[in-house]
């Protein structure tokens, strides 16, 4: 076919695979990509401002629910309701930053041991198949893969890829996320992974619990500490519901995650921590 | 409207026309990835615009052009938004380059016919979300994929074609302009 002897085809499609092989076998090897820092260090300043814009630009949707009124009082009112607007912008910085503040402060006092270092989300994967999340802050920053990130409300996940000054983020919920994890009321351990059919949802499985265990929905899910990524006692979420897999003759609970990863702006790395203080434990 | 037709519209060699194109939809490209990361999710889902932008400038620019733009968009796309293994810059490329060369074969150059490849187009990148599941996950619950992201991946990339195509078109005219 004459499509294939084409020779800027052919030269081109050579380029095109070899950016994709190479790509892959760093990412294979787990050595960082270069050329991916580097685009990466650069974009990541930018791409923080356009979340911010973004965000910004969630207050103005309600300024357009009743057009005719507004035209109206615009014609008499408009530099009063400019200068209002530029005021609530204003102590809405303040109100989510004090919020924040507090938040870190709560998360803080509640682990002592551990050392965070807070980051801003930027951006979200693109290929739909993987809830990742991208946050401002990398190597620079101390920050390393499968640090565990959490929230003043509970666990977000681990770090799964890192640059210079910017990082994704793989949350609990995705299916190649796998946490040891506990009961509170009665200590039953269990692991926490992620399921496509709930990913979505933000709704973890409970896994390899003996068919004996005594699991109830509403109990609280918190990490076990066990496997030394993620210190112990972090709150993941509430059982929503269970069940038996007669395949595995054990029982499955759905865990419903306390975090609502698509309202997060801020999140917190934990840099370090001592892993023997951090032991998971009931709350009897 | 056929006018790159008639006097000779695919480049044999390159020249600076291909090259001014290239540069000025590359930088659209890259700054439609820098959105696409950080502040575009439609049903949900984030929408492929530089995709959309990629087939728009193969079908308007000739398929030298579109697999440039491909290859630079999928790369780029690469590094700011995706995880893991990823054949973006070896896809757009295809995409970008066999728009242009199908337009050389049997579509006319219109609107309706870039909704007909866009639609093929958005069904091919839908087949390639569908195989990194298959390839990251253990189990494959293809109804709950095709009603959780497929299809709405399918139906915000479609709500970016006119917009897309308009835009593109829009470029072209004022670089044919300009270059006379």
């Amino acid at each position: 076919m004459k499509f294939f002897k084409n020779k800027f085809f052919i030269s081109i499609l050579c380029i095109a695979v070899a950016l994709t092989i190479f790509s892959a076998v760093f990412s294979i090897m787990g050595v960082g990509n270069t050329a991916k820092n580097f685009i990466g260090k650069i974009c990541a300043p930018i791409e923080s401002g356009i979340w911010k814009m973004k965000e910004s630009l969630k207050g103005y949707s309600l300024y357009f629910s009743d057009m005719d009124s507004l035209i109206e009082e615009n014609k008499q009112l408009q530099k009063e309701v400019d200068e209002l607007n530029d005021k609530l912008n204003d102590s809405q910085v303040i109100k989510e930053e004090n919020d924040r503040l507090r938040d870190y402060i709560s998360v803080k006092d509640a682990h002592k041991d551990f050392k965070f270092t807070e980051a801003l989300i930027i951006g979200s994967e693109t290929d739909n198949y993987m809830s990742i999340i991208k946050i401002n802050k990398g190597t620079d920053n101390g920050l390393k893969i499968n640090m565990p990130v959490i929230v003043s409300t509970g666990l977000v996940g681990s770090i799964c890829e890192v640059g210079p000054n910017w990082a994704n983020i793989r949350v609990i919920c995705e299916s190649a996320s796998s946490v040891g994890g506990y009961i509170s009321r009665n200590g039953e351990t269990g692991i926490v992974q992620g399921d496509i059919t709930y990913k979505d949802k933000g709704i973890c499985k409970l896994t390899y619990l003996d068919m004996e265990s005594d699991i109830e929905i509403g109990d609280l899910v918190y990490t076990s500490g066990s496997g030394s990524v993620y210190p112990g006692g972090l709150f993941i979420g509430k059982v929503a519901s269970v069940e038996i897999d007669e395949y595995t003759r054990s029982k499955v609970a759905t865990v419903e995650c306390a975090v609502d990863f698509n309202k997060l702006s801020y999140v917190m790395v934990i840099t370090d921590f001592n892993s023997d203080i951090s032991e998971g434990g009931t709350d009897e | 409207m056929n006018n790159r037709k008639n006097s000779g519209r695919y480049e044999k060699r390159f020249d600076k026309i291909l090259l001014i194109r290239c540069v000025i939809f590359s930088v659209i490209i890259i700054i439609s990835s820098l959105f696409e990361v950080s502040f575009f999710k439609v049903f949900g889902k984030t929408p492929a615009v530089v995709l959309c932008i990629v087939s728009a400038v193969g079908f308007i620019c000739g398929e030298k052009a579109g697999g440039i733009c491909g290859i630079v968009g999928g790369f780029f796309i690469d590094a700011v938004g995706s995880v893991g293994i990823s054949i973006s810059p070896v896809f757009y490329m295809l995409m970008g380059y066999g728009c242009g060369y199908l337009l050389k074969v049997f579509l006319r150059q219109n609107f309706l016919s870039f909704i007909i490849y866009s639609v093929a187009v958005g069904v091919l990148n839908s087949c390639v979300t569908l195989g990194h599941f298959a390839f990251h996950t253990k189990s494959l619950n293809i109804v709950q994929i095709f009603k959780d992201t497929l299809l709405p991946e399918f139906a915000a990339f479609m709500m970016f074609v006119p917009i897309v195509y308009f835009m593109c078109f829009g470029i072209d005219k004022l670089i044919n302009k300009i270059k006379k």
